[in-house]
């Protein structure tokens, strides 16, 4: 693989990385949502 | 209790951020992911074209999806109610917003038979088919057998109505839950077979190496905007029919972040999936239906494993275009049972006849098929994601819907400047790329 591809290839993975690490927070922020909701209740 | 009353308060939500988000992206992610951004990012100077997509992506697409969404949530209902929100009469809201939820809908007309297709091709796979038939031929025969294309719609056209008729939270968001991390899984599993095929490093090379000097030719930003807005669906509704489901508690602008970059991480799996292994074994990948039912089944008939991974490859095929036609049907199934009282699951069923009376002619005359592509799936999309980016964005207004519905209830708070990049950048770009694909 040339040196540009390799370059790429570990954007294309921080991308990826990235949007895992959105899910993940989506998921804590989620639960923390869900206590509020019931206190609000 | 009022009946309107009764109807808001049956109304359901996502139960939370991570159905919320999985349900956008199963939204968001379609065949555009699969068929059309791998083969794009090869042939538009590889790693550059990326890099001009993520850059579209923060400056228009993200902020148009975050504007819709918001407006969404606000009004709490489908487009017919938004629309007329936004001209302020109910009458136009029942005329523009009715036909961008039936606009929507009808690309489902020739859609739900090419789901069908990808259910065949996961039979193609786990029967090795290609061992007696030549690839090419497989889809070539199928399309000659339209009592079995018949059957095919019907199966996707029955699930498809189930899964709305089941509601918000049984239907769309626990099958979405399953669909979207299905969909990485069946790529992920093809990209790390294909590394094992001698030479894939010339695909990556074909997919990846950057070629910067494409950044200065105007086409590629234009190729860039095109793919971002036809494969979020900004602007004809189905964003704001997905955010009026949302709690008013909901944070919107983080939940579109994730939802953008979950769904360019699937085209980016499907890509790393088919693009690399197809130019190593020698084949030429094309964008459109030919890369997935004529290159997929040549590709997999020369790896070894090729019936197994081929499955799941059609199976997250087959979730990435699904998730799409649920929205296709669940668009209008909110906005007029929200904007007539009308009950949800009487509606499916009359959306679901409307569906079977005008797609089974098109199995039958290909010209009726592309009839519905045409009207649908180009001319309407892009006239009403014209008439939504305007209405949302420049009539209702950037500032209104990110102080009332955004920034109260979000981690991510966003300044002034957001007004401003939306109503002079996002808007104008939108509205050159809608009216440019027109033309085109």
């Amino acid at each position: 693989m040339t040196g540009g591809a390799i370059v790429m290839l570990i954007f294309v993975l921080a991308i990826i990385g990235t949007t895992f690490g959105l899910v993940a927070y989506s998921v804590k922020a989620g639960a923390k949502d869900d206590l509020t909701d019931e206190t609000a209740e | 209790m009022a009946k309107n009353e009764i109807a808001s308060l049956k109304r359901e939500s996502w139960t939370g951020r991570y159905g919320a988000i999985m349900s956008m992206a199963a939204m968001a992610v379609g065949l555009g992911n699969v068929w059309r951004f791998p083969y794009m990012l090869g042939q538009n100077g590889g790693g550059a074209f990326l890099v001009a997509y993520m850059v579209i992506l923060f400056i228009i697409g993200i902020p148009l999806a975050i504007v819709e969404a918001g407006f969404g949530k606000g009004i709490g209902k489908g487009t017919i109610d938004a629309f007329g929100v936004a001209l302020r009469s109910r009458k136009a809201g029942i005329l523009v917003g009715g036909a961008a939820a039936v606009i929507y809908f009808s690309m489902n007309f020739f859609f739900l038979a090419i789901i069908g297709v990808s259910i065949y091709f996961m039979y193609v796979s786990l029967a090795s088919l290609w061992s007696s038939v030549p690839p090419d031929q497989i889809y070539v025969q199928l399309m000659a057998n339209k009592t079995l294309i018949l059957v095919l719609f019907l199966i996707v056209c029955g699930f498809v109505s189930f899964v709305v008729y089941r509601g918000i939270n049984k239907g769309i968001e626990k099958v979405s839950k399953i669909m979207v991390p299905g969909m990485l899984f069946g790529f992920l599993i093809l990209i790390l077979f294909s590394l094992r095929i001698p030479g894939i490093a010339k695909g990556y090379n074909f997919l990846l190496a950057p070629n910067w000097t494409v950044l200065g030719e105007p086409g590629i930003w234009k190729a860039a905007m095109g793919q971002v807005l036809f494969s979020l669906g900004v602007g004809p509704g189905c964003i704001l029919v997905y955010g009026s489901h949302l709690k008013k508690t909901a944070d919107v602008t983080t939940s579109i972040v994730t939802t953008t970059f979950l769904d360019t991480t699937v085209a980016l799996f499907a890509g790393l999936a088919l693009i690399p292994a197809a130019i190593a074994l020698g084949l030429n990948p094309e964008a459109g239906s030919s890369l997935i039912f004529v290159i997929i089944p040549s590709l997999l008939s020369q790896i070894p494993g090729g019936a197994l991974i081929g499955f799941f490859v059609f199976l997250a095929i087959f979730f990435a275009a699904i998730t799409s036609a649920i929205a296709q049907l669940e668009t209008p199934v909110t906005t007029f049972s929200d904007a007539f009282n009308w009950d949800r699951k009487k509606v499916v069923i009359v959306f679901t006849i409307v569906t079977l009376i005008a797609a089974i002619p098109a199995i039958y005359n290909n010209e009726l098929l592309d009839f519905w592509n045409m009207f649908a799936g180009n001319y309407g999309f892009i006239l009403f994601a014209i008439v939504g980016g305007i209405l949302f964005s420049w009539v209702y207004g950037v500032k209104k819907i990110r102080i009332n519905f955004l920034n109260p209830t979000s981690d991510l708070k966003l300044g002034r400047w957001f007004d401003y990049l939306v109503t002079f950048v996002a808007v104008p770009v939108m509205l050159f790329v809608m009216i440019t694909s027109l033309i085109g």
